[in-house]
């Protein structure tokens, strides 16, 4: 006969659960609610992290270390913020501090280059134009290229707002910056990126 | 409607697009910019290339993480419970140190100019000839037994000694401690 037990029946439950709801059931000690947040969020993490960093390893340490920040200060969680909101804050500054030590290191070896604040106001290239669209893959990959080149203010909200689609509120919420900075932000970023592509830039 | 047109004015229409994209603009603003983009060919172009790339950008989101490194995360929180679970709980320790460091400091404060704290010192008074009732007091309790319990004085010698010099400055307080020496 089967036995189905009072804990039997909470574990069922667990995948219907909100994400606050595993958050808590975690705090008791209990792995199973941990890992399906692990399930819920390490592929959209990674993705962002990727699109940050274009560096899979280091998003891969970083996806990781996102999860055991949120194991360790998951009593700290207030629900002030969104579960989502929080992670993502988590994962953004781990991805911010290892963007800014590349950073600082890119310019001990190679000495002063240019600043993010010259790429802002950076015109559009002679590669403007008809020759630089590509089909495709390849235009997939030029942009994402482009992408990474973008100063970091610029790329975290197009990031999270184009391709991760979250609310500008989440946004807000994440970056730690009112929702009307990233509205300027994501426009800016995304006229940058228009002009680094090319007037002629048209949906492949 | 009055369609303005300058350089200046079609930046202002380019930093208004993604509001103008997402229509929340004030119904008044999204008129006069739908207006200069009807005579505004460059403007217009500029529209037209922020919506396809933002088409484009949606098609970077399709980067998958794979089932082993959801695995790899598990594992390594597996590890870190296990680690929690086992450490004993660290936070009286500090409380513990600091108690045991104040009592210490207690002390030494209690015994000005007693203390031998220099190597020479502490290498002097350990040798059996020279220690005497005058060594101090700390190392009276440590050395007799690295030195020899023979040439040393006892333990509870010393502490008689003390007792009965104490005693003859205040021989009223010092009588109880008499009653229990050994």
């Amino acid at each position: 006969m089967l036995i189905v037990t009072k804990k039997d029946v909470e574990q069922a439950d667990l995948p219907l659960m909100s994400d606050e709801a595993l958050l808590s059931n975690s705090l008791e000690g209990n792995l199973v609610a941990f890992d399906l947040l692990v399930d819920r969020y390490y592929d959209r993490l990674y993705g962002y992290l990727m699109r940050f960093l274009k560096d899979s390893d280091t998003a891969e340490d970083l996806l990781q270390e996102t999860f055991l920040r949120v194991w360790r200060k998951r009593a700290e969680f207030k629900n002030i913020a969104s579960f989502s909101t929080w992670i993502y804050t988590i994962a953004g500054n781990l991805a911010r501090s290892e963007w800014r030590r590349r950073k600082r290191w890119r310019m001990l070896r190679l000495g002063p280059s240019r600043s993010e604040n010259e790429a802002d106001v950076e015109l559009p290239d002679g590669r403007s134009g008809p020759d630089r669209i590509v089909e495709g893959r390849m235009a997939v990959e030029e942009l994402a290229k482009e992408l990474q080149e973008l100063p970091e203010r610029y790329r975290e909200v197009v990031i999270l707002r184009d391709i991760q689609e979250m609310t500008y509120e989440e946004i807000a919420g994440i970056v730690q910056v009112p929702v009307g900075t990233v509205k300027s932000r994501l426009n800016r970023g995304r006229l940058i990126l228009q002009d680094k592509l090319g007037k002629w830039h048209e949906s492949t | 409607m009055r369609v303005r047109k300058s350089s200046g004015y079609c930046q202002l229409v380019a930093e208004s697009f993604s509001a103008y994209l997402d229509r929340s603009l004030p119904a008044s603003v999204e008129q006069e910019i739908a207006a200069h983009l009807e005579q505004c060919p460059e403007c217009r172009q500029r529209l037209e290339g922020v919506k396809a790339l933002v088409t484009d950008l949606k098609k970077l989101d399709g980067i998958e993480a794979g089932p082993e490194i959801a695995w790899s995360i598990k594992r390594a929180v597996r590890r870190l419970a296990r680690r929690e679970a086992s450490m004993p709980s660290v936070r009286p320790l500090p409380f513990i140190t600091s108690t045991v460091a104040a009592a210490i400091l207690l002390i030494m404060v209690s015994m000005p100019g007693r203390m031998g704290n220099s190597p020479a010192q502490r290498s002097l008074s350990a040798s059996p000839e020279i220690q005497t009732a005058q060594s101090p007091r700390w190392e009276r309790y440590v050395l007799p037994a690295q030195v020899g319990e023979d040439n040393a004085p006892g333990l509870f010698e010393q502490q008689a000694a003390a007792q009965d010099s104490a005693a003859k400055r205040e021989p009223s307080r010092i009588r109880g401690a008499r009653a229990v020496r050994f």
